[in-house]
């Protein structure tokens, strides 16, 4: 199924009709554009602001409409509006726990063609590891819709990770988001994998071609910070766990999951899969430079299978 | 609060008094910025210029006249002057950086704080966030952002700079205190700031200089203003000002009083 909908357009023309419900949103980008975009930029002039290409200066100034009772929203490329800004998020936005909605396009290998300055590896764990934020990584377009919403309604710093382009529906509804995660295949075997983001996508195809005696459920983490460790721990229960996330190993899904699962004394098997930590000077399709990283479909369906031939033994006790 | 010349000087004396009897208690502190932004501080709050209120003072107002002290290391000379108008007792000074709500650097969990500072860089991009609510929300107020000149090495001063004068942000007034010393030394012979003034020009704001020891000077320059630009004030400053051995002396950006070195200070600054 797909969304013929360009994520960033979805997040955008939600963020339109809070725009015009509220005179109180401001939208600030760092010269990055989306259609969904220059429509608020066209009918909303006075809320809609392009601060050129300084993200710091755009988180700083974020902060201080912020301050002054402004629900403000502040968008560019992944890495620029994350490991750029970061101790400027960390000390105008985080440490004053204001009302900034950050959103960066470009999740993991998202511009493939532009090296590592736009491969969006990093940013998740960068933003993450801030006090007061929360983050998130959007999945498809319809949970796009679902998380404006959030946005809007709940007040605080926040991260949206978004994508560029239409990817494949995984979401009917934007009901339940509050939870952070959401069930995705519901098989009944004691494995399991967590995914986020893009790699839900990609593991919702690589897992439908598992025998179905032994096929994991799967369940998109959406809500990387804060994330619902007592749920999260209640449904990896006696179930071996696999991650699956386009980001590097350090400070990824992968090690928060392994964290969470320790605190909740998980006894059975987990292994994560995410990006070696590296810069990857590869320019190609987002495919093929999954397959240069081993992140590719059918590497992950070798890792998943190796790693349910392991554990076999579990799913027996 | 809307002294006489005067008055304003003699209330920035006494605050150099508090700040010394302050840094005696802590044991070190500092002394050096906190006594070239004294008088700036003092013209701004009781010139007439910000209505500091603390009986009406709501975080986030974009109706009332703002400031933020971007250079938060000077902290104790805002705090003095928020302690004499009546933000907090007169004990928080005593147990500053020890265990009470004042520390080396500000926060708004201080009453009379507008924001965040300590790191140095962001003041002014905030400050265009207040100039600018308040534009949105339709009031005359001012923003008024106090820079030190080593933090104008920073480069998100200067993304700030830009778009204040784009936007035309005639509501906003930035103090540049211009005591050509950092931690090691003249700011000109460890990256020239010179010409300051040109730059601030060539950015596109009114630029007005001043001897920022003189309370005639600073309080003519901030009821400046330009129809279509930000306003700076460069004001020329002495770090230290007010004792002699302290005067122009790097080391006393952060520097420890002890009894003897207070009773020599104290007797300069009762004099000046």
């Amino acid at each position: 199924m797909t969304n013929a909908v360009d994520m960033r357009d979805a997040f955008f023309d939600r963020l339109y009709e809070y725009v015009a419900r509220d005179g109180n949103v401001i939208v600030l980008t760092a010269d990055h554009g989306a259609f969904g975009l220059k429509k608020i930029e066209e009918d909303y002039p006075a809320q809609y602001l392009n601060t050129g290409i300084c993200e710091q200066n755009m988180v700083s100034v974020a902060g201080g409409l912020a301050a002054s009772g402004k629900k403000v929203y502040i968008y560019a490329i992944n890495n620029f509006v994350s490991l750029r800004t970061l101790e400027h998020v960390n000390v105008d936005v985080c440490s004053m726990n204001l009302d900034v909605n950050i959103i960066g396009v470009g999740a993991g290998f998202t511009y493939a063609t532009d090296g590592p300055t736009h491969q969006g590896l990093q940013d998740m764990a960068a933003m993450s590891n801030l006090p007061n934020i929360s983050v998130y990584n959007a999945t498809d377009a319809t949970q796009t819709k679902g998380l404006v919403d959030i946005s809007f309604h709940q007040q605080g710093p926040k991260y949206f990770r978004i994508e560029k382009g239409v990817l494949p529906r995984v979401y009917t509804s934007t009901d339940d988001l509050a939870v952070g995660y959401k069930t995705v295949l519901e098989n009944p075997s004691n494995f399991v994998v967590l995914s986020t983001g893009y790699m839900t996508n990609v593991c919702y195809k690589v897992l439908n071609a598992f025998d179905e005696n032994v096929r994991p459920s799967l369940v998109d983490i959406f809500r990387i910070r804060p994330l619902n460790v007592e749920k999260i721990v209640d449904l990896c229960k006696e179930k071996n766990v696999v991650t699956v996330e386009e980001n590097l190993h350090s400070g990824g899904l992968g090690e928060k999951i392994l964290a969470a699962l320790k605190l909740g004394n998980h006894k059975f098997a987990c292994t994560t899969i995410a990006v070696e930590d590296g810069f990857y000077f590869q320019f190609g399709t987002r495919d093929q430079l999954h397959e240069k990283v081993k992140l590719g479909p059918s590497n992950i369906f070798s890792k998943i299978e190796n790693f349910i031939q392991e554990n076999l033994h579990e799913e027996k006790n | 609060m809307n002294l006489t010349i005067d008055e304003i000087e003699k209330k920035a004396s006494a605050h150099r008094e508090t700040i010394l009897k302050t840094i005696n208690n802590m044991g070190k502190g500092h002394v050096g910025g906190a006594f070239s932004c004294i008088d700036i501080l003092s013209s701004l709050y009781y010139g007439g210029l910000l209505d500091a209120d603390p009986n009406n003072f709501v975080l986030g107002d974009s109706s009332r006249d703002r400031m933020i002290l971007s250079k938060g290391h000077a902290s104790i000379a805002h705090y003095v002057i928020l302690q004499e108008l009546g933000f907090f007792d007169e004990h928080e000074l005593s147990r500053m950086n020890n265990g009470g709500i004042l520390g080396e650097h500000p926060d708004p969990s201080i009453p009379g704080i507008e924001f965040v500072s300590g790191s140095l860089g962001h003041g002014l991009g905030v400050g265009i966030g207040f100039a600018l609510a308040s534009r949105i929300d339709g009031y005359d107020s001012s923003t008024y952002i106090v820079l030190g000149d080593g933090e104008c090495y920073e480069g998100s001063i200067w993304e700030a700079a830009m778009l204040g004068a784009h936007l035309r942000l005639t509501n906003l007034v930035a103090v540049v205190d211009r005591n050509r010393l950092c931690i090691h030394g003249d700011t000109e012979a460890i990256n020239a700031l010179e010409p300051m003034s040109d730059k601030w020009k060539a950015f596109g704001w009114n630029v007005l200089e001043v001897n920022g020891h003189d309370i005639e000077e600073l309080m003519l320059a901030f009821k400046t203003r330009h129809s279509l630009k930000p306003t700076v004030i460069i004001a020329g400053t002495t770090k230290g000002k007010g004792v002699s051995f302290m005067e122009g002396k790097p080391c006393w950006h952060h520097g420890g009083i002890d009894d003897e070195i207070l009773n020599k200070a104290l007797g300069e600054v009762k004099n000046d």
